[in-house]
């Protein structure tokens, strides 16, 4: 194991949420020849990219609270069957999550990073996004656009790929924007991107890119469908976008609920796309629940 | 603010390793709830809300630590302290 990556192993258990970083061994089993240096680069560009932050504290912390939550709110969805908010509380999650420093630069952001690599279904995600669409076989495209940046690792991998491609980072959160700017500037991408402050479904349009990266999008935006609608006319003819969705899958700012990968996918080829590669994922110790959280992960194209 | 007794946290224990499958009855009072590999971290979670909402605490997160919840004693004695307003 590299040192990282023990590190923040190591520190997770000082927590009584230890259990947490079972997964790496797992993954490290699973991709023996890759996921460990992944981890460990990644852990070591957001140690870069954050200099006067408490390290492995700051990360592991992160991640930690950032599970806690998730799991009080999957206890709230067994009893209810819906999520805590709803469409209408979009304007109260942008002022208490989006806008808020203490949760964003403190552990959203940071846990929602290291989810990608810790949570196996996450890693899996990862792993069909670089497969499925950074190396689809299509011409290497010039603009990018992704839609909800967040932390800003999958605009970060799209720009290593995409050498001479330049991308516009939009999101609503001027802390994502800044959490994403610092990721991108210790991988020496930043120069090659535009960030754009905004809400995606509201701002005026932006001219059309040959790629959109939209994960992690739907299900936290009050409308999926006019999120759609505007990305098929964001997206150039001939190009790909790349987006995500959560089926049942709690969160505190999860307003839009999908029940399942068929009515997520039923949406997105209703609003004119046409799928060319998707995965359906869950975390694997939950696959004999009847409905566990999942992640939809979708290659798709304008049809014609 | 009534104070849950270790009797019924090892009870929630049992409770909650059950449903997974799992037989955590000899847990002794002492020993360490995550190391004894009995409850996943879900569990683990609705262990802490049972145990704020039993007793009527909030408990930060730079307080989840092996030291002051790992083990029955500890959240007993961790419960105690947030009795006296000491945590």
């Amino acid at each position: 194991m590299n040192d990282l990556v023990r590190d923040f192993r190591e520190e997770l258990k000082k927590s009584i949420f230890g259990c947490l970083g079972e997964p790496i061994g797992e993954l490290e089993n699973r991709f023996p020849e890759t996921f460990s240096q992944d981890f460990e680069e990644h852990l070591g560009l957001l140690r870069r990219a954050f200099p006067d932050r408490p390290w492995p504290s700051w990360a592991a912390e992160g991640f930690i609270r950032f599970n806690r939550e998730i799991l009080r709110e999957e206890k709230q969805f067994r009893q209810s069957g819906e999520y805590s908010a709803r469409p209408e509380d979009f304007d109260r999650i942008l002022e208490d999550t989006y806008d808020n420093a203490d949760v964003m630069q403190r552990y959203y952001l940071v846990g929602l990073y290291c989810s990608c690599f810790v949570w196996p279904h996450h890693y899996e995600i990862l792993s069909f996004y670089r497969e499925a669409f950074l190396n689809a076989d299509r011409r290497e495209p010039e603009t990018l656009s992704e839609w909800g940046v967040g932390h800003g690792l999958f605009s970060l991998l799209a720009l290593r790929r995409w050498r001479r491609a330049r991308a516009v980072l939009a999101d609503i959160s001027r802390h994502s924007l800044s959490f994403s700017e610092a990721i991108l500037t210790a991988a020496g991408c930043m120069g090659r991107c535009v960030a754009r402050i905004g809400d995606v479904t509201k701002e005026p349009e932006a001219p059309p890119a040959d790629r959109i990266i939209c994960g992690e999008l739907l299900e936290h935006v009050p409308e999926p469908e006019v999120l759609l609608d505007r990305m098929r006319r964001g997206l150039r003819p001939g190009g790909l976008a790349y987006l995500t969705g959560a089926v049942n899958a709690p969160q505190s700012d999860h307003v839009s609920l999908f029940r399942s990968p068929r009515e997520l996918i039923a949406l997105v080829e209703q609003r004119g796309f046409q799928i060319v590669r998707q995965l359906a994922v869950c975390h694997p110790k939950r696959k004999s629940e009847p409905n566990p959280p999942m992640v939809v992960a979708m290659v798709v194209e304008t049809a014609n | 603010m009534a104070q849950t007794s270790r009797q019924q946290i090892h009870a929630k224990v049992v409770e909650l390793a059950r449903q997974l499958g799992r037989d955590a009855s000899r847990l002794s009072f002492d020993e360490e709830i995550p190391a004894a590999g009995l409850l996943d971290s879900a569990a683990i979670m609705e262990l802490i809300l049972w145990f704020e909402d039993e007793n009527g605490i909030a408990i930060p997160q730079e307080h989840l630590t092996l030291a002051n919840l790992g083990t029955i004693d500890a959240m007993s004695a961790y419960v105690e302290r947030a009795g006296r307003g000491s945590s």
